[in-house]
Parts: structure tokens; sequence; C-alpha cells
């Protein structure tokens, strides 16, 4: 894991390649998008929107964010590659859908960290603090996402290929005044798991669909959508499973381990990972439903105690960080 | 499962169910009660609350749970989602 | 219309107010030169409940009886009696400082975030205790609302529709209005202090008036020249400022290009400076983004410190209090200024007292609710104004019209906002109105973000007004701030401006029949004299309240929209008149005079702002030149003729 620490007291700097980022041209651009988006979206301009693609069973197939730019739709996917995701698109096309999909060519760079919309503002300049949480916007030729995460500022840039060059130059002159530090996906997975935010990319969660994952508020019931009758069904039969968040010592957690409650079996971990700032393990697990609550003592198949804990389990920095009146350089004034 | 815990969880659960019906009623919030998992952030992404919507959350526990919070930052850590709420109303019902 | 004609840049002649320091401009300025702060703790009403217990209030004696007596149910009329007596003394000062002679037409502009009691009804008493003929109207963008009707003021000067225009403020502090900024958490516990570590603000109330008259008038004192005006819109969130102070900035760049004059040509600011974290910060953006580094060299001063936050009064009242200092040679201070903010103006002037300074000319901003931004350049009594020629006034395009139409019965049925790609949540029927006929205007085409938008709404949407009591029924504590945030009557069009991306020029008024037709000619107005702004969209609408009589063939609710711009081509908007209530037939001859003979259409029985704005919509798919017309009178007397082209 690199850069962990970076993103809960920095800024850490992501080359996103974990995505699929996709440019949707044309009047019906969103009605495409919304034909396979379980997730109501109804985008306003400058407008991004989490939501998730499901297979026709229900089961969840990427984790994906929907953003409108002037007439300009994108999809940012998560979890599938690029053909099986096109393929996927296609094959969903709403009939006389006026629309184009096309590889989106800028490259993509993140920052994450209670400082990043510093180091951001100097890159591309204060009116980058302009741009609401979830919201996107074009500042001197960059497309600026904000989306956290990790629990902690973090923004997203766009940067056309024949500028990039320009942009790593201005981020390599503004970074080191914030200890920038290049970061990776397990660091970037462990502070999403800290925080409740669902990894489709863990093997676990491939069997589950966002009724035990607690993804519901990425649905809509206004419109159908891929996999929403078989999550009617499964509604309806009641749902047996919950996620919980536990919290444990101890060495890391195996992918499927036992969760046990007065010795006896009831549900099992999806993925876990070992968290830096807590020195404790954290894992993603489903439990038999009417356990699913925090503050329930389990222990995990090798005895060890296993309590859940309701989401997000650590203190992000960026909950006291105030742009108004914080800075980097004097991060020592930052309250607890 | 024992009766303590049991007892315990099916506090929980009511609760749960009161906030989440008052969230909808004083929020607005065109969701039906069972959409609402616990877990759900509160914010921007999940039910897609903003600025205004924090300060009728904090009106909220004060009026209907009696929770008043010290600072902004107490706020902010405890409204992030549901089960946080809940957490904190429970925390403040032991202590008192 | 080919002769050069001389641009009217109004004059302050008068002015008058009714501050916490008492009645009249010498209380205030005594006040203030003695170094007094008029914050102090609140008697009027229980703020037990609630976190704040200090304002800046009307002594009693000048308000009358307020509070209820123990034992007996408030007076529901005390508070727009007092509202209206204290709003009578402060315009009766300025018209008498002006030394207006009984023969002239006056008219009044009042910005107010009062709305009790139907259309701008503050608005029509005062106008009938003062006995005045002109055009009277209420101009309402919450904390904005006095330095917003400085514009329409001015438009109707220009237009002739007055001699003299009373231009000011007034706001009563209710415990409604107190709960509600409580309950949002933007109040101080101490006297605010602008800038400075204390964060909030503290509420105030009071009314302030200028009088204005063009330059040919023979009486009156000189206080100052308002030579630029400008308006924006943040169109970024509902009650929180823009942190990048952009829309304060283009507010003010448009200020100054109004008065044709460069960021060093200013010497002083009269700041908005509420005290909260989020106004200081993006004002201070704003002013820098606007003024570069001028805004370091010159002192700026934020008087909510002494008088409170006085909401809609605020502009006026400031721009009195600021005007009293510059006769005394000096400039206002910032109370409770001790140690700065990060992100706070070098040069706030700080202490108790006036600070001697030279002032040319003053910049005075205010903004609220709604994203709006105002700000006004006036030139000191030193400064001679300039003589410029007036823009040529050309015929505009008709770019885009939109309605949501009532059916038999005057209501509007099911308004589907989601399936128009509108959201829903938290969307009012009349801002869905506005909303729906504004996006039939803007149509598929794509609109340049200078576009503006003035709305005119008589009264706050009903359904906001009953969820608003509904929770006040539930104790104070329980006041909601999200409606609380809904009960201004710009939220609508900081709605709109949001959702389109409108962030040029901005107003919202409350008007009656003549209403959408003068917001026309004000947006007319400034298309002929901000070349800045692409183009302006114009809303009206009102909704009916629930179990208001179905038979009333006059009541109606729903929404219009007409865009403009300055393209060639389709419908025109070819002139446009004012005049006083009663005297349309003025209107009609000034509006034949600039476009030739055409017939009034006939006038239709509703008394809401949008109906002349669906006969132009229905007029401007007709060939021929139309005129519409309206006469309200307890408003103004608008003509315009329109041209029109098949679609």
């Amino acid at each position: 894991m690199q850069g962990y620490h970076a993103i809960r007291h920095a800024v850490g700097l992501q080359r996103q390649t974990d995505r699929v980022a996709l440019r949707f041209e044309g009047p019906d651009a969103e009605a495409w998008l919304d034909a396979v988006c379980p997730a109501e979206l109804n985008l306003q301009r400058g407008q991004i929107k989490h939501s998730v693609l499901l297979h026709d069973d229900g089961r969840i197939f990427a984790d994906a964010y929907v953003a409108r730019l002037g007439r300009t739709r994108y999809l940012f996917a998560r979890g599938p590659d690029r053909e099986t995701l096109c393929a996927w698109l296609d094959a969903r096309r709403p009939a006389d859908c006026d629309a184009t999909a096309h590889d989106e060519a800028a490259a993509a760079i993140a920052l994450h960290g209670p400082f990043a919309w510093e180091l951001a503002s100097e890159v591309v300049g204060p009116d980058i603090l302009g741009v609401p949480y979830l919201g996107i916007g074009e500042l001197g030729g960059v497309r600026c996402l904000r989306i956290g995460e990790t629990g902690e500022y973090g923004y997203t840039f766009l940067v056309p290929r024949a500028t990039l060059a320009d942009f790593e130059g201005r981020l390599a002159e503004h970074g080191p005044a914030f200890d920038l530090e290049a970061v990776d996906d397990a660091a970037l997975a462990q502070c999403a798991l800290e925080n409740g935010f669902l990894d489709v990319r863990r093997a676990g969660v491939t069997g589950c669909t966002p009724l035990e994952l607690q993804q519901q508020w990425r649905l809509s019931r206004r419109k159908p959508w891929p996999g929403a009758d078989a999550l009617k069904a499964r509604r309806a039969a009641g749902l047996a499973e919950r996620s919980v968040t536990l919290l444990a010592d101890g060495p890391p957690i195996a992918d499927g381990a036992e969760v046990l409650l007065d010795g006896k079996s009831v549900g099992r971990v999806l993925y876990s990972g070992a968290s830096p700032a807590l020195a404790r393990q954290v894992a993603l697990a489903l439990v038999e439903r009417p356990l699913a609550h925090p503050t329930v003592d389990f222990t995990l198949a090798d005895g060890r105690p296993a309590r859940s804990v309701s989401p997000p389990v650590i203190d992000n920095r960026s909950i006291y960080v105030d742009p108004y009146r914080h800075s980097y350089a004097s991060r020592a004034e930052v309250g607890a | 499962m024992n009766d303590a815990l049991r007892a315990r969880l099916a506090a929980r659960e009511a609760l749960l169910e009161q906030l989440v019906e008052v969230m909808i009623r004083d929020l607005d919030l065109d969701r039906e009660p069972d959409e609402i998992d616990p877990d759900t952030p509160l914010f921007a992404t999940g039910l897609g609350l903003d600025s205004v919507d924090a300060v009728e959350l904090l009106v909220m526990l004060e009026v209907d749970f009696g929770v008043k919070l010290d600072g902004e930052a107490e706020g902010r850590r405890a409204l992030r989602t549901v089960n946080g709420m809940v957490d904190l109303i429970l925390d403040r019902q032991e202590a008192a | 219309m080919t002769e050069t004609r001389t641009r009217l840049d109004p004059r302050i002649i008068g002015v008058g107010a009714v501050s916490a320091f008492g009645a009249g401009r010498a209380a205030l300025w005594r006040g203030l030169a003695e170094g007094r702060c008029a914050i102090g703790p609140v008697r009027r009403f229980d703020t037990a409940p609630l976190g704040t217990h200090i304002a800046a209030l009307v002594p009693p004696a000048v308000l009358g009886p307020l509070g209820s007596t123990a034992g007996e149910p408030p007076d529901k009329e005390a508070p727009t009696a007092a509202a209206v007596r204290m709003t009578v003394i402060a315009a009766r000062e300025a018209l008498a400082d002006a030394a207006v002679p009984a023969d002239v037409t006056v008219g009044l502009v009042l910005g107010t975030s009062h709305l009790e009691g139907g259309v701008h009804r503050l608005a029509r008493r005062v106008a009938a205790a003062l006995e005045l003929t002109g055009p009277v109207l209420t101009v309402s963008t919450a904390c904005a609302s006095s330095t917003s009707a400085l514009g329409p003021a001015r438009d109707l000067l220009r237009a002739g529709a007055a001699d003299v225009v009373l231009l000011g403020g007034a706001d009563l502090l209710t415990l409604e209005i107190f709960a509600g900024f409580d309950r949002l958490g933007l109040l101080c516990a101490e006297p605010c202090g602008p800038f400075g570590e204390r964060e909030g603000t503290t509420l105030g109330e009071g009314a302030a008036f200028v009088a204005l008259a063009g330059p040919t008038q023979a009486f009156g004192r000189r206080w100052g020249t308002l030579l630029g005006h400008g308006t924006a819109n943040d169109a970024w969130h509902a009650t929180t400022p823009d942190p990048t102070g952009k829309g304060l900035a283009r507010a003010l760049s448009a200020a100054l290009s109004d008065a044709g004059l460069a960021a060093d040509d200013v010497d002083y600011v009269n700041a908005h400076g509420t005290g909260t974290r989020a106004n200081d910060a993006s004002e201070w953006r704003g002013l820098q983004r606007a003024l570069g580094p001028r805004a370091e060299a010159i002192p700026i001063s934020a008087t909510k410190s002494i008088l409170g936050h006085t909401q809609g009064a605020a502009g006026a009242l400031e721009l009195v209090t600021t005007l009293c200092a510059i006769e005394a040679g000096t400039v206002p201070p910032t109370r409770n200024h001790h140690r700065p903010r990060p992100h706070a103006p070098r040069d706030v002037v700080s202490g108790d007292r006036p600070r001697p300074h030279p002032t040319g000319h003053i910049v005075s901003c205010n903004a609220a609710f709604g994203g709006v931004n105002t700000a006004a350049v006036i030139a000191g009594p030193q400064i001679e104004p300039p003589t410029r020629p007036a823009p040529r006034r050309q015929s505009l395009r008709i770019a885009g019209l939109g309605a949501v139409m009532p059916g038999a019965n005057g209501r509007v049925a099911d308004l589907d906002l989601r399936a128009l790609g509108l959201p829903a949540r938290r969307t009012d029927p009349a801002t869905g109105f506005i909303a729906a006929a504004v996006q039939r205007a803007i149509g598929d085409g794509e609109i340049d973000p200078s576009t503006g938008l003035f709305v005119v709404q008589p009264r706050l949407s009903p359904q906001v007004v009953r969820a608003f009591e509904g929770r006040l029924e539930r104790g104070l504590a329980a006041l909601s701030p999200a409606i609380f945030a809904r009960m201004v009557l710009n939220a609508g069009a900081g709605t709109c401006a949001r959702l389109f991306d409108l962030h040029g020029p901005t107003s919202t008024m409350a008007a009656g029949a003549a209403g959408g037709l003068f917001a026309l000619v004000h947006a007319a107005e400034l298309l002929t004299h901000d070349p800045q702004t692409a183009g302006m969209l114009v809303a009206a609408t009102d909704e009916l309240p629930e179990g208001s009589p179905d038979d009333d063939d006059a009541a109606v609710e729903g929404g219009a929209a007409v865009r403009l711009d300055r393209h060639p081509g389709g419908a025109r908007l070819l002139a446009w008149a004012i005049a006083p209530p009663g005297r349309l037939a003025q209107a009609l001859a000034d509006v034949r005079a600039q476009a030739g003979p055409a017939e009034p259409l006939p006038p239709r029985r509703a008394r809401a702002p949008m109906a002349p704005l669906w006969q132009l919509a229905a007029a401007a798919a007709r060939p021929g030149r139309h005129i519409i017309a309206v006469d309200d009178p307890v408003g103004m007397a608008v003509a315009v003729i329109i041209r029109g082209a098949a679609p």
C-alpha cells in the first residue's frame, strides 16, 4: 500500500487507470444513460450522480458516475473492462436513440486528501473552490470533477493529452509544498473501505445485489432498469442478509472468513483490509439481517472478537479543514 | 442471540424506523422508509443532502430527539450516515 | 428618437432613515459619530428557545405598540402597522430633505422582504400615507432588496413616469425571521464583527430612503449621484454565496462599467459584510476580483456591526449611513473588528468612530439568499457628475417564449417537473411554474451565461408559507431552516439561475397586473444600457392558495417567460413606456410616438402579472404590430409595442 498517509493528512496523487471513461454526445445521450443506470439521473448542469450498473439478475456489475457538462454526458465506470462495458451498453441502448458513445481521450489525474483543494487551486486556479461536491466544471481547458472516494477532499482532472505535460509540470512545481505523494489502488481501496464506500472490484462482492450491500440509494423506483425485476422479487421475498462493517485486531482477515455469534455461524466476510490509521483490521461482512446493526460483538472463525460499527470508521481530517480558514502550511492549527 | 442483545437491537430498529420517518417528513425525501438503508451516506452522494439540510438535521435532532451538538465538527462527524445519527442519539440517551 | 439625448443619472436630493438609533438621519449620524453600538438584548419577543438573544431594534417609541401585552393574543396587524409607521417616517424625511414641491409626481420603489398581507401591501400603504401619485413597486431580493431596487427606480425616472422616486428599504425584525436566522446557524452570540474573529451576523431593522431625481429638477440637496448599478446571480447555491466571489465581482464590474469608471476611481467600499464566514470570505474574493490591487488600497467598512443586518433595508440604510459620514468628511467604522480573519480585507475601517477620509466615488455592495449580488457606484457630493449621451434604443428580438397555462378553473393541473428534467424535491409550485416557463423560453438553444433573469411574483408560494407555519406550530425551535430559506420571494429566481446557468442580472419584484410588463421594460432598458449582457429572461408567476374560490375568474396561477436579445429577425419588442397608475393614455401616447400607430389588444381581467405576458406570447405569433398595455391602479401603467412574426 502506497500513499495512505498522504491521503489522510496531505495530498495523494493518482493517475486514474481503474475506470472506463466514456463521453456521450447527441440529444438522447442522457436517455441512453438513464435507461441503463438504476439511479434517477435527471442531471442538472454541472452535476455528477453516483450510480451502479447491474446484471439482469440484480447482481452488481459496475460502480458508475454519470456527469453532465454542457450538452455532453460522461460515464465513469469501474468494474468491467472497456470492451465488456461497451458491449453491455450497446445491448441496452434504447431503440431510436440519437446518441453516440466515445472513449474519453483525456488523461485522468486525481488528487485526494484534506488539502487537495489547496493544491488544486494552485494548479488550476482558485475557482476550483466553486466546484461543489459531485460537481463538474471546466477551468482553463481542464475538466474538473469533485468526487470524494476516500472520505477526504477529492478532485479528478480530465487533462487533454496536448496539455498534459504542462499540467504535470505544475503539479511537480507545487506538489512538494504539500508533500504530494503518488498513491496506489490499495491505499485508495483501504480509504474507501474505512468510509463504507463500496468497492465493486473485490471478489466477494460479485454475487451481491444493492439490497444486501445497502446501496438502495442508487436505485430509482420511478423507472425500469436492468435488474429491476430481479431486485423487486428479491425485496418481496425478504432480505436474509445485510452488510455490516467490522473492526478486529490481529492479522489480516481472509475473504470469506466466517462470522459467528455465540459460536453459531451468522455470516461471512466479503473483504477486508488493515487500517494504518487505526492499526486494526476493517472488514465488510454479510450477516443475518436481524443482526446487521452496529455495536454487535461477533467473533471470527479464529476466535478473535470483531465488533460491528457504523462506517466511516475513522475521523477524516477533511471534516476539520475549512478552505476559508486553513492551509497546508499552517496545518498545525487545524483542530481535532 | 441472547435476550439483552435482542432487546438492544429491537430498540435500535425502533429508533432507526423513527429517525427515517422523521427524515422523510422534515427533509422532504422522495423515498419509502425501506429504501433508506442505515449505512446510507447523507450528503451529496447517498441521500444527496446539502448544507441547508445539514442545519435541518441539527434542528431535527434537537427538537425530535433532544440531542444538541457541540460545534460544527461534532455535527459533521455524527451526520455522515443514518446509522451515525442513531449511534449519537443512543450515546446521548445512555449518558443521560 | 434620433437626436442625441443625455443619459439620466439620478441625483440623490434627499435622505431619511429610521434605525436602531431612533427616527431620523440626525439620530443615526449622532450614534455613529459618538461611537455607540445600537445592538442590545432583544426584549420585544422571547428568544429563550433560541441560541441568540441580541439584535439592533428600533426604539419602541418610534414603532408604536408591537409586542403583545400579557394575556392578550398578539395583534396580527401590528407588525405591518409598525413597519408602515417607520417606513413613512423615513420616506417623509427624505421628501422633506429634498424639499419636493407638492405638484411633482413622486414614485416609490421599496426594497423589502416584508410581504405579509398580499401584493406589496407595505409599499401601497406607504404610498397612500404620503399621497404619492407616481408608480409604486416592491422589489424583494431578501437582504439585497433595496440595492436591487436602484435599477427599477432609475428606470422610472428615465421613462419619465415620475419626477422624483423615493427609493428605499424597510424591514421589521419579527420573531420568525430572528428564529429562522438562528436556526440556520448564521447568528453571532455577541454583536457581530465582520471580517474579524467573531463569526456570524447580528440582525437589525429599520427603514431608509433616498429621494432620486433627474439633473434638471430645481429643488433638493446635493448628496450624490447614482452613476452605476449592477446585479448578478451566483447560480451556485440557495443560501451559501459562491466562495470564488465571481457573482459579486460580476455585479460590481457591471456597476463600474455602467458608471464609466475604472477600479482605480473607487475611493471607498461599504461592504455587505454580514459577519458570516461564508459571506465575508466570498465578498472579499469578489472585491479583489473586481477591483484588483485597488481593493487593498482603499478603506472598507461594514456597518452591520453597529446597526445590525436590517435585511431588505440594509442597502438603503448603508447608503444613507455612508452619505452622512461623507458629508462629515469621514467613512463609517466597523466595530468589533479586532483581529482579522484569514482572507479578510487589508484595510477594514476598524474602531468605534468614523475615520476621516476624502471620498469621491463610493461602492456599496449587498448580497442575499438566492445567489443575489448587487453593487451601486455613487459619486459623492464633491464630484461633478459627467454628462453622457444616452444609448439609442433599438428594438429587441423576442427570442423565446414559454408559458405554463392554467385550466378553466384558473389552476395548473399536475406539472410534472421530473418529466421536464427539472428537480422536484423542495420545488414549490410557483418556482416550478417559472422554471418550466423559462425552460420553454430557452428551448433547445444553449444560453450565454451572461444572460440574466428578472422575476415577478406577487406573493410567496402559499405552499411554502403553509409548510413554514406547519413547522412553527411545533414550536419556535422546530422552525425549518430549509423552508425558511425559501421564505424569500427571490428563491425561485435563484433556483432558475442555478438550473439554467443564468449568471447575469437578477431581480425579483412583487407586483400585480403591471409587474410582468414592467419587468420586460426593465430588461429592455438593461439591454439598451449594458452591452455585456447577451440577453435577458423575464418570468412572471403566481400560485393560488388552496381553497381560494374557483369562481373568481380573475384569479389564475401559472407561469410566463419571455427571452429578449439583440439579434436581428424574429418577433420584436419595438417600444416601451411607463406612466403613473391611472394614466395609461400617457403610456400609450408615448409608445405610439416611438413606434407609430397601433391598437391595444383588449385588456384582460386577470390581476396576475403573467397574464399580459401570455397575451404578448399569443400576439408575437401574429404578424403586424400590437400594443400590450396594463394599468394597475396600485402599481403603474405600462405599454409596449411588439411586432409579431409567424413562428
